[in-house]
């Protein structure tokens, strides 16, 4: 794995260089600026796999690094660790939104880098894999017809505001837990009948209109502070990150309205007519660190069983009340 | 018994580290002092809380991971309570200035081993 660390502290380059080592990851580059860290990726014959970045250096930043790479072409899902001293929530939020993902931080426990890096080893050699299984997947899948592995594929999405990674919003929550989950939200929002409408369609087709529901998603929540991901298939996870909620039943009635204004159209010309179903925001206040991992599953959870059941009986449950005033 | 070669390879790598830590601690002592110095003659001297904000940073970043838990919890505070000051609010407080020679007191007493 080719890693690319940038720290203006030399003492945490040597650090990281030895940790690393011992581990086996040796291809390190290192770097003592944003500056030089851009030149050497502009530079590499072979795009780096990975990065370490901190976040407090002297002229551009960590984060701003990070939405530097982000914008560039071959590191559009490449993982970017920040491995920095700022443990406040709004560097996290910040890290985050810029496109990290993940977080580390200082002093940092050396077994604590080491299982990071581990994962991280394990995404990029799978991705590899693929790559080597299928060495022109990119252009030749788009126009191929959606499998099931399609729809299980959960999409960066990372063009589209506040969009992250399934995994990095995991690992936000997970960082965030140590610090304080004050205020914040998570639902899910599902798109029942995604999968059967597009089960002859091309993969750019699908691929697309998942994307659109996103940037409908993405409009619909401003000016809110939020991440969202999408979860694979037509299934996506939004987590408010600043102490704002939805009412979901107002919520989805603007997002479908949004994406009735969308005009979506399949390829053949027919119009499309599906439709996302919001659930009903879980508060991560009282959970705890474990807690925390499984929300995102629960949020997707809840917004299924909301598309199931018509919202107007769940509504007038008698836990509704409740469910709203602990916005659970 | 992977992980305990991995440890016993890493603390070899460690102490080269931390002879560096310990050299580095000399001279961010000695600038620790210019710059508390600056701060005793100029009570609102925000270039100075800048630096001294910096160089605790990186002491912050590095002091536990090579076993000074204390040093780097005591640069935490100072990293902290400078990162998240407001500059209006005038001279820095006794509490954050008296945190300040703590850490230089500290740096002082660290020496680099003369050991090969």
């Amino acid at each position: 794995m080719k890693i690319l660390a940038v720290d203006d502290d030399p003492l945490i380059l040597q650090l990281l260089t030895e940790v690393l080592r011992v581990v086996g990851f040796t291809n390190l580059t290192t770097c003592e600026s944003a500056h030089d860290a851009l030149g050497e990726i502009e530079r590499a014959d072979v795009p780096f796999d990975c990065f370490l970045l901190d976040i407090q250096m002297p002229g551009m930043d960590g984060i701003e690094l990070t939405r530097a790479i982000r914008k560039l072409p071959a590191h559009k899902v490449s993982p970017i660790v920040m491995i920095t001293a700022m443990s406040d929530r709004s560097y996290i939020d910040n890290a985050f939104a810029a496109g990290a993902s993940d977080y580390v931080t200082k002093p940092f426990e050396i077994g604590e880098v080491h299982a990071r890096l581990g994962q991280i080893h394990e995404r990029v050699l799978a991705h590899k894999q693929r790559e080597d299984r299928n060495p022109v997947s990119a252009p030749r899948d788009a126009t191929s017809i959606v499998t099931a592995s399609d729809f299980q594929s959960r999409l960066p999405l990372s063009d589209i505001d506040a969009f992250v990674e399934y995994l990095a919003l995991e690992n936000y929550l997970f960082q965030v837990s140590r610090v304080s989950l004050f205020g914040m939200r998570a639902f899910g929002i599902v798109v029942p009948g995604l999968e059967r409408a597009f089960q002859a369609s091309s993969v750019y087709e699908y691929q697309s209109t998942v994307s659109d529901f996103a940037e409908a998603i993405s409009d619909c929540l401003k000016p809110r502070s939020f991440l969202a991901a999408h979860a694979g298939s037509g299934e996506f996870v939004c987590v408010l990150t600043d102490g704002d909620t939805i009412d979901p039943v107002a919520f989805e009635t603007t997002l479908c309205e949004t994406i009735r204004d969308m005009d979506l159209h399949f390829c053949d010309g027919r119009a499309m007519t599906l439709e996302p179903v919001v659930g009903n925001p879980i508060s991560l206040q009282l959970k705890s660190s474990r807690g925390v991992a499984n929300v995102l599953v629960q949020a997707l959870a809840d917004a299924e069983a909301v598309a199931r059941a018509p919202r107007t009986h769940r509504e007038t449950a008698p836990t509704s009340a409740l469910k709203q005033l602990f916005g659970w | 018994m992977q992980h305990t070669t991995d440890h016993a390879r890493i603390s070899a790598g460690l102490a080269r580290i931390q002879q560096s830590f310990l050299s580095e601690a000399e001279a961010r002592c000695a600038r620790l002092r210019v710059l508390r110095q600056q701060l005793s003659e100029m009570t609102q001297d925000q270039a100075a809380l800048k630096e001294i904000g910096q160089i605790t940073h990186k002491i912050a970043g590095t002091a536990a991971t090579l076993g000074y838990p204390e040093l780097g919890v005591q640069a935490s505070e100072i990293d902290d309570a400078i990162d998240q000051r407001d500059p209006a609010t005038g001279a820095p407080s006794p509490d954050l200035l008296a945190k300040i020679d703590s850490v230089i007191s500290a740096l002082a007493l660290l020496k680099p081993s003369t050991q090969g």
